[in-house]
């Protein structure tokens, strides 16, 4: 059965939160937009960790607050934007409390970001080429501009584009190759964390499982970490070994991917998983989830998905529920369990 | 220039005693590009021919810059084809409606598109924008009439409480209900035909199934059919009835919805189908089955467009654009795999 052969690609020390040391440790972490109309919790006490060579997903619908987690670990959020509470550790080091020049060999070096739709986001006036070696010597300045570009064309390479393009214009290239050399620009300083928000959200399913083999293979031979972050379940499972789901600002529920496909838990995420129609097996009738996502200027009292949620009752309105082991390894934040 | 007519005859669901309301026969779109003399051509779409009965929902899948949204647009006569038929109950709309679509043919083939956002009017409440296409095809006899039919659409596609919804402004109104209203104001005019181009992809995760559902209500109630145009086959294997597969602006293959997902004859269909993610198969057990780009489409070589990226390409690939063969009931292929004197053998 395909599943088994899931599982035994998970490696049981990552799958476990409590991992004797992880890459990146995100506590308690809230941001909050203070805009005209007033604050928007965007996050609330987030908590997940990383562990080396491990993939984690941040699943959950437009609005969630995925970006804005990114955005926070890499110390880029601006005004209106605030973080109000929690701590972001990196190999053990606060990265809320970096100074400049530390933020400076953060970023890059140690983690690098793919934006959502980044491929639009290349400088049409420079080569491809020049935009890769340009990262390269802003950060290692003792790199001669040939090597540099010796360096581009390799990374090229890596991510699958002929080295001979080196020079083409980004307008020379399709959507596809233009992610692809986005991905190239986020290898170039060999990071040990990668955070990926919707690399491939724009792009064609065959681009897209092409630029997912491609990274997943690099991944394997150069061992450094991903922050993934999509809408597309499907892809999730597939491309994760652990799933946090956001609802609203929180993560409701996190374990590992293949336990999410099989036995979601949350209202929420069983939600999540009756909204997308399947290619194989039976056709069912979808429910997909009633309502829609909540305003974020006045969230919902209590559980912020009890106005949507089937099986709300009682306390649901009332109390807040805390995220809670409730098999090993599955955190689940409901009042069901 | 192959000419390929494929008639409903050559594609209908058998058993169907429902009319064709909509068909088109090698439609064709080249747009002129490049210098002075636009002496080049984009070949967009080229002969692609179907048909649509009442009640029935086709998809058309491809990738980015395969022809679907031009198929959608020729259909609608927001542009005029470089060739090619479009029947309207069996009127060739294109000769009768020389100076553009008729109100009646307006009424019978709509519209929805993509982006609900950039379908409606910022300053104008839903209620006008039910309300006009309601007054401009008389659709109601007295002005007295007019309030209550709006608010019995805005209840037909889940939009409660309706008088609410109604006084309410597009920056209101979630994606999804702002999409609900664009196909409120769709069904104001009675369609037969409604081209969905895209309809839920710009919309949240949890309530696309919601507004799929509604499509598929409407169909079985009201018995409107729909080309549903997506890049996701999955939801057109949930919603189609039939699936047709454009590649380069070709039509490369079609059948109903679970034979062409299941039974896939196409390599570019088979690519397709082995790249959209699936949980039950972690990545990188799955095989490769080609990669590539899509080709120019500024006039395209002879031969197959998939050539240049199809495993299992021929010489006689590179040189003579296959002919629609087809292979079982109600499934079609445009490959030189398949037919007489191919060699080739039908999966
Ligand atoms: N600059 C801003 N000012 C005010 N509110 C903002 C700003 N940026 C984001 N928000 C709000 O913060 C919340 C979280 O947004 P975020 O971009 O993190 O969501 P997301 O999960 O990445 O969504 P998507 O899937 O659409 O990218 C949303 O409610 C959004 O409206
Ligand atoms: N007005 C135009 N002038 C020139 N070329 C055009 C024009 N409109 C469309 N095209 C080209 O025709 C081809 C088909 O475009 P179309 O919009 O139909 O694709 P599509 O299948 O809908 O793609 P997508 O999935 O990206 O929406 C593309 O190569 C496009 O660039
Ligand atoms: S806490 Fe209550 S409302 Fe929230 S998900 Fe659980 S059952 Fe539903
Ligand atoms: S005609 Fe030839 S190149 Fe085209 S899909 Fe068939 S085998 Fe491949
Ligand atoms: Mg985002
Ligand atoms: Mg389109």
């Amino acid at each position: 059965m395909a599943s088994a052969t899931v599982a035994t690609s998970l490696s049981p020390q990552s799958s476990a939160s409590s991992a004797a040391e992880p890459l990146l440790d995100v506590q308690d972490l809230s941001v909050e937009y203070q805009t005209l109309r007033g604050p928007v919790q965007a996050v609330s006490h987030v908590s997940f960790s990383i562990g080396q060579g491990e993939v984690f997903g941040l699943a959950g619908e437009s609005g969630s607050g995925k970006s804005t987690i990114a955005h926070a670990i890499m110390r880029i959020l601006h005004s209106p934007a605030v973080i109000t509470g929690g701590n972001v550790l990196f190999d053990g080091d606060d990265v809320l409390e970096m100074d400049v020049d530390g933020l400076e060999a953060f970023r890059w070096r140690d983690v690098s970001m793919v934006f959502q739709s980044a491929m639009n986001a290349l400088n049409p006036v420079l080569t491809v080429g020049e935009q890769i070696a340009d990262v390269i010597q802003r950060h290692q300045p003792t790199t001669t501009k040939q090597q540099a570009k010796d360096r581009a064309a390799e990374l090229l390479d890596i991510v699958g584009i002929d080295r001979n393009r080196v020079d083409d214009y980004p307008h020379q290239l399709s959507g596809g190759m233009r992610q692809r050399v986005v991905i190239a620009i986020a290898l170039a300083l060999k990071p040990q964390l990668m955070i990926m928000d919707e690399p491939t959200t724009a792009l064609d399913v065959v681009v897209q499982k092409d630029i997912m083999q491609q990274i997943e293979y690099l991944k394997k031979e150069l061992g450094f970490s991903i922050l993934f972050i999509t809408h597309d379940l499907s892809l999730m499972v597939e491309f994760s070994d652990r799933i946090g789901v956001m609802y609203a600002g929180e993560i409701v529920e996190t374990t590992n991917a293949h336990e999410l496909f099989n036995k979601p838990l949350h209202p929420y995420t069983q939600g999540l998983m009756a909204s997308f129609p399947a290619l194989v097996g039976p056709k069912e009738t979808l429910t997909g989830i009633p309502g829609s996502p909540p305003n974020m200027l006045e969230p919902p009292s209590g559980c912020r998905f009890h106005p949507r949620c089937s099986k709300a009752f009682a306390p649901c309105p009332l109390q807040q529920p805390s995220l809670r082991e409730v098999e090993p390894g599955h955190f689940v934040a409901c009042h069901l369990y | 220039m192959t000419k390929t007519v494929l008639t409903a005859e050559q594609w209908k669901l058998a058993e169907s005693p429902d009319p064709v309301v909509l068909e088109v026969r090698n439609l064709t779109k080249h747009f002129p590009v490049g210098g002075l003399f636009r002496s080049k051509h984009v070949h967009a779409l080229t002969n692609v021919s179907f048909a649509i009965r009442r009640g029935e929902v086709l998809a058309v899948v491809g990738e980015s810059g395969s022809g679907k949204s031009t198929t959608a647009r020729l259909i609608a006569r927001l542009m005029e084809p470089t060739s090619g038929e479009i029947l309207f109950r069996g009127q060739n709309v294109l000769q009768t409606e020389k100076r553009g679509a008729s109100l009646s043919y307006r009424s019978g083939v709509q519209m929805i598109f993509q982006d609900p956002f950039g379908s409606m009017n910022p300053t104008h409440s839903v209620a006008h924008h039910i309300m006009r296409p309601l007054q401009i095809h008389h659709k109601v006899e007295r002005r007295s009439d007019l309030l209550p039919r709006v608010h019995e659409l805005l209840a037909t596609v889940g939009l409660n409480p309706p008088a609410d919804i109604a006084n309410k402004y597009p920056h209101e109104l979630s994606g999804g209900q702002r999409q609900r209203v664009a196909i409120a104001r769709a069904l104001a005019v009675d369609p037969e035909i409604v081209l969905a181009d895209e309809p839920i992809s710009m919309l949240d995760v949890s309530i696309r199934i919601g507004v799929l559902n509604l499509m598929a209500k409407l169909k079985k109630e009201i018995g409107i059919g729909y080309l549903y145009i997506t890049h996701d086959i999955a939801s057109a294997r949930y919603f189609a009835d039939r699936i047709m597969v454009l590649y380069a602006g070709q039509m490369m293959e079609g059948a109903d919805s679970d034979e062409l997902i299941g039974n896939p004859a196409h390599p570019y269909t088979k690519l397709l189908l082995s790249a959209v993610p699936n949980p039950e198969i972690a990545l990188g057990q799955r095989e490769v089955v080609a990669r590539g780009e899509p080709p120019s489409l500024i006039d395209p070589p002879p031969g197959c467009p998939f050539a240049a990226r199809c495993p299992q390409v021929m010489d006689v690939c590179r040189k003579v654009m296959p002919e629609v063969q087809t292979i079982a009931p109600n499934h079609w292929v445009r490959c030189h795999l398949y037919g007489e004197g191919s060699g080739g053998t039908a999966a």
